[in-house]
């Protein structure tokens, strides 16, 4: 069913991983999304994919954390489909360290890729926001919108992770304070929390292999050893890591009218595991 | 540089593109230095800040010069006698600077020949930051 025909979805992150699932099962539910993601090749192909499937997609390739990015985001959603009506704080990635060996850039390249880019963001669309709603509110008609924004079990404390765990809990606060301001706008601004994702970032590592990700030309190493997975996995009552699809749906139900009383929340998806 | 002759060149014509290195604090900073420009907008995170600005952004004028390099890269600075532009964006941290020149008109003037060029700059996006016109001398 095309519950969200029409509707305008921006997602970061959409390249790969949980970010593209989001990006698919929302245009399968009838929303046109503009795909962002650090690197063109992945975000390009999941605008082919989209099209392919006979649905609308437009990217826009480029690092969250770039000065000028929430802007031209924004407005590429504006140009290409004139609206914003669904916005997926997503992009991200782990750049491990105890604290005393963590470096301020190391801290600061986390912090504003899973805090201050999701601000920025959400800052620079409140003006079209607001002036749909104050449309719709003229027009007597209650559309609702929605903000999904990524966080994670670490939030709740997770070694080696000062600074992304400080990041997804405080991506946590704001989705509670904006569902405050924005609540007379009609958005829907809640958050979901992963456990433990089949993605790249966790890819499974075999007996001491390592593997990085370039990152703004930083090589960051992902990737977890088959032996941590495994005793992860047993504690998950579910038994298994979930998939990106599964973690998606997650995000996406939110985005559906059903869920259009439901603001200013943390759902966990982690088959059982983790509680915020 | 081979020569570039007025009859060789056509109405519509590009002239060669030049793309810069993406512009950091550090290029701003140099570009202070060079140009005596030292408004701390450009330099001061925290000054800038103040201003309600996300971050410090690059100088009008780095723009207007690398616009400046494009025409002397394609003929020499003598052979440039007007250079005109107006600034249409904010070049920011990140911001690859791409110049490009058109030849919009050939015509003779105090007994030279010229050209008339349409040039830009603008970010790896396609975003305008620069917009002017140059008219150059050709043998
Ligand atoms: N996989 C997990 O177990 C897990 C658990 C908890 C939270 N998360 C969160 O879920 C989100 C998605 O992660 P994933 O597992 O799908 O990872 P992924 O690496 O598979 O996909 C993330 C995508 O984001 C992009 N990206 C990274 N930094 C970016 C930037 N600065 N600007 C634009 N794009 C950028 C990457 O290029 C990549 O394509 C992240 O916020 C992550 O922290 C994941």
């Amino acid at each position: 069913m095309r519950k969200l025909e029409g509707k305008v979805a921006l997602v970061t992150g959409s390249g790969r991983g949980i970010g593209r699932s989001v990006a698919h099962q929302l245009a399968a539910y009838g929303a046109k999304v503009v795909v962002n993601d650090l690197d063109a090749a992945p975000a390009d192909e999941v605008v082919r994919e989209i099209r392919a499937q006979g649905g609308e997609a437009v990217a826009c390739v480029g690092s969250v954390t770039a000065v000028d990015f929430a802007d031209r985001f924004v407005r590429t959603a504006i140009e290409n489909y004139g609206a914003i009506d669904i916005i997926i704080n997503n992009a991200g990635y782990t750049w491990d360290n105890v604290i005393q060996k963590m470096s301020d850039e190391q801290w600061y390249a986390i912090i504003d890729c899973h805090l201050t880019a999701p601000f920025r963001i959400l800052r620079a669309a409140q003006p079209i926001i607001s002036a749909q709603a104050k449309k719709e509110a003229s027009e007597g008609r209650e559309v609702f919108r929605k903000v999904v924004n990524i966080s994670s079990v670490a939030a709740g404390g997770n070694a080696g992770q000062t600074n992304y765990s400080s990041a997804k809990a405080g991506i946590i606060g704001m989705t509670k304070t904006l569902a405050r301001e924005w609540g007379r706008m009609k958005v829907n601004v809640n958050a979901v929390a992963f456990g433990h994702i089949e993605t790249r970032l966790t890819q499974a590592l075999a007996g001491g292999a390592s593997k990085t990700v370039n990152i703004e030309g930083r090589e960051i190493k992902v990737g977890i050893q088959q032996s941590m997975i495994d005793a992860a996995a047993s504690v998950i009552p579910l038994g298994r890591p979930g998939t990106p699809d599964e973690a998606a749906g997650s995000v996406v139900m939110l985005c559906l009218p059903e869920a259009n009383y439901v603001s200013g929340q943390t759902v966990v998806c982690g088959g059982g595991f983790g509680s915020l | 540089m081979t020569q570039v002759q007025y009859s060789s060149v056509n109405v519509g014509d590009e002239i060669p593109l030049l793309k810069e290195k993406p512009v950091s604090r550090f290029t701003l900073t140099l570009y202070a230095g060079a140009s005596g420009d030292h408004n701390p907008i450009h330099i001061d995170l925290d000054f800038a800040r103040k201003a309600r600005m996300p971050d410090v952004f690059a100088h009008g004028m780095l723009s207007a010069a690398y616009l400046g390099r494009l025409l002397t890269n394609w003929v020499p600075q003598r052979q440039i006698r007007n250079f005109s532009m107006r600034f249409t964006g904010i070049t920011q941290l990140g911001n690859v600077p791409t110049c490009t020149g058109k030849i919009v008109e050939k015509f003779e003037a105090d007994g030279e020949k010229r050209v008339r060029l349409q040039i830009r700059c603008s970010n790896q996006y396609g975003e305008e930051k620069l917009a002017g016109e140059a008219i150059v001398a050709l043998p």
